[in-house]
């Protein structure tokens, strides 16, 4: 399900002008009935799998969205525990369907549920026939229910512009719900919260969503500042802008790579200072340093992340990463060793044979630095070299990670 | 694997040497130490006709005693180092298919070919040959797929140079921007200036961050050509070979330089009104720079 990422990546855009279906946010029958359907698939959803109840969600559209709206809205004052008169039977049956639900799962229970059922429908979006798009553009900045959420973005494949499509509603919408969690008890479920955004972050670098990955990454800002997790997250998302492969974008959207570089260095520097062992952070804090001609700096940390002994991909990148800095410093016979360590590590990695086969040339010994060659030649055509992921940063883990949170959620009562 | 370690400016006419006795007697290491194509042109065509003692030659700014090779009579090994990204599907491959082809088409049955690909993954299709139907062959099985690794196709297309004899022309040929190569272009530039190789890229004219490709092509005394149409391939091709051949193939000793470092090259016909074109130096014994 999430095997190589999608080269199809999304840019965070503007929101496009027009206007809004709010004239349209009564709360009828027909919006009962909507309250109703959506509360029976959070019900009946087992996250991590593309049930019935994803179904549903996944191909609402915005029409039905705006049915949905009035009567969620109103739901939700009852689930948070407001005292809210009935002045009719519509909303006297809201408000008992919103006490059922108190009563059991709990309104806390309920709301980590339904944002589940959001993320799945993201997830698992591809397995249903996409909704009719009927969303509008919206006005830049125009603050509508989360619900109502509507963006247009951008797609790109290796450097060029394919077009634009919607973002998906289903994430801001879960975010709402967790806001909604921690209104009930800030501390409750800190955990719950912060492995649901770093999963979810996880997925959208896996699949290049980067631009739903924008919001997600600035809402993990403002919920977990301090949070290890986010600040790596937040890193990985600015130093991904700062790559070729979004560099050569002609786009005045796209960040300058210093700029978005600053903002990698920044997010990294702060993660370590909250938990120093985290050998990832550092490995990309020293590629980033060695990138903007900072050497020596870049030394020091990538000796330091050596020296945990690091394992599996992030071992690699420390090495493919220690050998580019000893190359830049002019100490092939270091870089020789570590890209040989890399490429002992990884067999198919493109970039450590290129890597050990430079620093031999540079050693001015041409057998050695031919060698390599002869072994990429012989490689199969498939993708084996840990490099090419790299931007995705925590995406490599997006299936243990989301398998993780849908192993926690299995034991809810 | 034994090190063997040798003085970086001679290292590729030693082994050159070695390698391939068909060119031995042209390039011997006991006589010839470093070898430089030269275009001369008046601005537009090439200046045909000249003799060796029309050239003046410096070697970090010591005046050189040079011989003149007879280019027309050294075989050409063309190594052609080609983008299969997914951006190259449908026409633009067509037309790069037939680019390649026409380019085999005037080789001599004396020259070489070779067949570079690279999209994220960079392989060496088909290693030097005068078989040219299978270069054609591995030109038709191209499928065009993934993101674009330049620089990491250009290193494996110059380093399939370093231990063959010969003159090499390197054409690079790509419609976009490196978006995921692992070396550096300075890494590349390095290479390319340790290779005999005279580089030329072929890009599209709304490519993104060409200059690398630039700075790879000047290191070898070649030349970056960009394109507005893949229709133009075909054309553009045929005058790099043509314009190849009508280079002038100049070697000396080096006298009165220390053999480390970098050796600046400076090449003019002083008594013609002459472009001349040639790589700017070559790392010496020893030298990393």
């Amino acid at each position: 399900m999430l095997r190589r990422p999608a080269l199809l990546v999304a840019l965070a855009l503007l929101v496009l002008p027009g206007r809004t279906q709010l004239d349209a946010q009564r709360l009828t029958p027909e919006s009962l009935q909507y309250l109703r359907g959506w509360v029976n698939a959070v019900n009946r959803h087992t996250p991590g799998y593309p049930d019935g109840a994803v179904e549903a969600i996944a191909t609402l559209t915005y029409g039905d969205r705006v049915q949905l709206n009035p009567s969620y809205t109103f739901f939700m004052r009852p689930l948070r525990g407001e005292a809210v008169p009935a002045r009719n039977d519509i909303e006297r049956d809201v408000l008992e369907l919103a006490r059922v639900t108190r009563a059991s799962p709990g309104a806390q229970t309920f709301l980590k549920r339904a944002a589940m059922l959001h993320a799945d429908a993201v997830v698992f979006a591809d397995r249903f026939p996409p909704p009719f798009n009927d969303s509008p553009t919206l006005a830049a900045g125009a603050a509508v229910p989360p619900m109502l959420f509507s963006e247009r973005i951008t797609l790109t494949q290796d450097g060029q512009v394919l077009g634009n499509a919607n973002k998906n509603w289903n994430l801001p919408f879960a975010r709402s719900l967790l806001d909604a969690l921690r209104q009930l008890n800030p501390r409750a479920d800190a955990e719950f919260v912060g492995d649901w955004y770093h999963a979810v972050s996880a997925y959208l670098f896996s699949k290049g969503m980067f631009a739903d990955a924008l919001r997600h990454l600035q809402a993990a800002a403002r919920v977990l500042p301090d949070d290890a997790r986010t600040l790596f997250d937040r890193g990985t998302y600015a130093e991904a802008f700062g790559l070729p492969i979004y560099q050569v974008i002609d786009d005045s959207r796209i960040p300058s790579e210093g700029r978005t570089n600053g903002d990698a260095e920044g997010h990294y520097r702060r993660a370590l200072e909250i938990d120093p062992s985290y050998v990832e952070a550092r490995v990309r804090l020293a590629r980033l340093l060695d990138h903007r001609g900072r050497h020596d700096d870049a030394a020091a940390e990538i000796d330091k992340a050596l020296s945990a002994r690091p394992a599996d991909v992030t071992g690699f990148y420390a090495r493919i990463v220690a050998g580019r800095i000893a190359a830049a410093r002019g100490k092939y016979d270091e870089a020789l060793q570590r890209y040989r360590e890399a490429s002992a590590q990884f067999p198919g990695a493109q970039s450590a044979l290129l890597g050990t086969s430079h620093a031999a040339l540079m050693l001015a010994d041409v057998p050695e630095a031919l060698t390599p060659l002869v072994q990429l030649d012989r490689l199969p055509l498939r993708d084996t070299d840990p490099w090419l992921d790299y931007r995705l940063g925590a995406g490599r883990d997006a299936s243990a990670l989301l398998a993780a949170l849908w192993e926690g959620a299995s034991q809810w009562r | 694997m034994a090190m063997i370690r040798v003085a970086a400016a001679a290292l590729l006419v030693s082994l050159a040497a070695l390698a391939v006795p068909v060119h031995t007697q042209r390039f011997s290491s006991k006589t010839l130490a470093v070898r430089v194509d030269v275009l001369v042109t008046d601005g537009r065509s090439p200046i045909a006709g000249l003799t060796a003692g029309d050239f003046e030659l410096r070697d970090n700014g010591v005046v050189q005693r040079i011989d003149l090779v007879d280019a027309g009579e050294v075989p050409v090994n063309a190594v052609l180092a080609l983008d299969t990204s997914e951006s190259t599907k449908g026409q633009r491959q067509a037309d790069l298919i037939a680019a390649g082809e026409a380019l085999i088409a005037g080789l001599e049955p004396v020259d070489r070919a070779a067949l570079t690909t690279f999209n994220q993954a960079v392989r060496s299709r088909i290693a030097l040959t005068s078989d040219f139907e299978s270069v054609r062959s591995a030109l038709r099985a191209m499928e065009p797929r993934g993101t674009t690794a330049v620089m990491d196709g250009a290193y494996v297309a110059l380093a399939s140079t370093l231990d063959q004899a010969g003159r090499f022309m390197v054409v690079i040929c790509t419609d976009g921007a490196d978006t995921s190569s692992w070396l550096r272009a300075t890494e590349v530039v390095d290479v390319a200036k340790r290779s005999n190789a005279v580089v030329y890229a072929v890009t599209s004219a709304d490519a993104r961050r060409s200059e690398d490709l630039k700075q790879l092509a000047d290191a070898t005394g070649g030349q970056m050509m960009t394109i507005r149409a893949s229709a133009e391939l075909r054309g553009t091709f045929e005058r790099i070979l043509a314009e190849f051949r009508s280079r002038y193939v100049l070697a000396y000793t080096p006298q009165g330089v220390a053999p480390g470092g970098f050796h600046r090259i400076d090449v003019a016909v002083p008594r013609r009104r002459a472009t001349v074109k040639a790589r700017p130096g070559y790392a010496g014994a020893g030298g990393n720079e």
